[in-house]
């Protein structure tokens, strides 16, 4: 992680007709840094991140340096193409071997290597958000939004998914914004976590575990300490 | 899907299966009722001339098998059906998807189509034959009228319902709109455009019928009508039997052409 910012937002508020899930909140980025953001159903943690991607109109400021991806919980994968038609949607501009080389890194990455013929509908809950990631990195963005990918996923595939993430975030070093209403998800994969209540931001708490993070920090002491103030800041 | 278990049978792996225990639990009741039909017929509980025992109307088959003009009908009105079911198709699936995803082409064309829809499509041949003659264009424009609804209001609910996580998805991927429109659009709403084809399909065959019998020099309708001015109720009854036998084989046809090029179709979108 560097200081260089790579994304601010300045007084941002979203409207939803009579509704305003997020009000004047304010946000800063650095490179490098995984950052989540937890509150409760409804909170605004996925507006928030839906107006960071351009995809919903929003009053303020945001810049974002470079390109964005998005992982999403659900329809995350196109379910007409194949692993290889998905990951390689969004690399425009290169050749058609390219492509495949591409993709293949990818698969390789994502541990899945012969899975390049398979339909989403073939492959396991677990599966389809590894290459919905490996879709959403392939342009190679800057900057990776991540709206709830795991929140379906039962106990033990979303721990080994957490996992998993962390050990191709500390490849890639992307700067990571990840929506969870999860606590144990957050404290396990943040640098820092931000806590929206009421549609603004109510804690901004750093997260100090040395990485990298093994599963028995999820039974520490210290883990449950930030689970607390989390929880405090939740109301 | 259900559209494609006309095909066969899907087993909970995703494997297809068609025992031949199977296949004979199905074709059982209807020689059956193919048994009754002839013991009724052929010992005179019913008027023969009206209810002709199917070993006759095998027969009137293959007479008109021999003669040629089978094939001459067959041709002609799976032709028209064919014709009909593609201009109303593309058309309905070409405007569908233009008025479910834009508000423009909507607000335009949607009260349109709305004022023409409650209209009974087999209302409008009388009309169609002063504009095109007696000829093929107006059977194939009455067709394609009547095939255009169901597939419109099927792809137009199908573009409008497209899940916006494929939209958002798409739009952070890829730069190019024609791309977007051809490779996430159109497979997104592809369930319910399939569903309007299918229907399209059925729609199609009553129509060809029914122009056919409003004035044809030839096709399965032209047979049956002809068949009742000469009293020939096995002929009637053979050309009915083609008749069934050629929607079934269109509805087959499209089903397994589905299931070869939308593989992804038989799975569930996750």
């Amino acid at each position: 992680m560097n200081d260089r910012v790579v994304v601010r937002v300045q007084s941002l508020s979203i409207q939803y007709g009579k509704s305003q899930p997020v009000r004047e909140v304010e946000f800063e980025c650095s490179d490098g840094e995984f950052v989540v953001l937890v509150g409760k159903s409804g909170s605004g943690k996925s507006s928030f991140l839906n107006a960071l991607a351009g995809f919903i109109p929003y009053e303020g400021r945001i810049d974002v340096t470079g390109r964005l991806g998005y992982v999403f919980q659900s329809n995350a994968l196109f379910p007409w193409m194949t692993v290889e038609g998905n990951i390689g949607f969004g690399l425009e501009g290169v050749s058609r071997g390219e492509r495949k080389r591409r993709v293949e890194e990818l698969l390789e990455r994502i541990e899945m290597e012969g899975f390049a013929g398979r339909y989403p509908h073939q492959l396991s809950g677990g599966q389809i958000q590894r290459v919905a990631l490996a879709r959403a990195l392939a342009p190679e963005p800057e900057v990776l939004l991540m709206d709830e990918p795991y929140a379906a996923l039962d106990y033990h595939s979303r721990e080994r998914m957490q996992s998993w993430l962390l050990s191709i975030w500390k490849d890639s070093r992307k700067t990571v914004i990840f929506v969870t209403h999860l606590l144990e998800e957050a404290i396990f994969l943040a640098d820092r976590i931000l806590v929206l209540r009421d549609g603004q931001f109510k804690a901004d708490i750093q997260v100090r575990f040395a990485r990298p993070r093994s599963e028995d920090l999820r039974l520490s002491e210290q883990f449950l300490d930030v689970k607390k103030e989390i929880l405090d800041h939740l109301g | 899907m259900g559209a494609l278990r006309l095909v066969s049978e899907q087993t909970e792996d995703g494997k297809s299966s068609l025992s031949l225990g199977r296949v004979c639990a199905r074709v059982a009741p209807i020689l059956l009722l193919v048994v009754a039909w002839e013991g009724v017929s052929r010992f005179g509980t019913v008027n023969s001339a009206l209810f002709p025992p199917p070993s006759r109307v095998a027969v009137a088959f293959l007479d008109w098998w021999n003669s040629s003009e089978l094939w001459r009908d067959f041709r002609a009105s799976y032709g028209r059906m064919l014709l009909g079911f593609l201009g109303g198709g593309i058309t309905g699936v070409g405007i569908g998807m233009l008025t479910g995803r834009s508000r423009l082409a909507n607000a335009v064309l949607s009260p349109i189509v709305q004022a023409l829809r409650p209209l009974p499509p087999v209302a409008i041949i009388p009309l169609v034959i002063v504009w095109f003659g007696i000829g093929d264009e107006a059977k194939i424009f009455s067709t394609a009228f009547a095939v255009f609804f169901p597939v419109w209001i099927n792809t137009h609910l199908g573009a409008s319902q497209i899940p916006v996580e494929y939209l958002w998805s798409a739009r952070l991927l890829s730069a190019s709109r024609v791309k977007v429109a051809l490779t996430v659009l159109i497979p997104a709403a592809l369930s319910p455009i399939i569903a309007g084809l299918r229907t399209g399909i059925a729609v199609a065959f009553v129509m060809v019928y029914v122009n056919e019998l409003a004035g044809a020099s030839a096709g399965i309708g032209y047979q049956i009508s002809i068949s009742l001015l000469a009293f020939r109720v096995d002929r009637m009854i053979a050309a009915l039997a083609l008749l069934a036998a050629a929607g079934a084989s269109a509805d087959l046809l499209f089903a397994l052409f589905v299931r070869v090029s939308f593989p992804w179709l038989g799975g569930r979108a996750r």
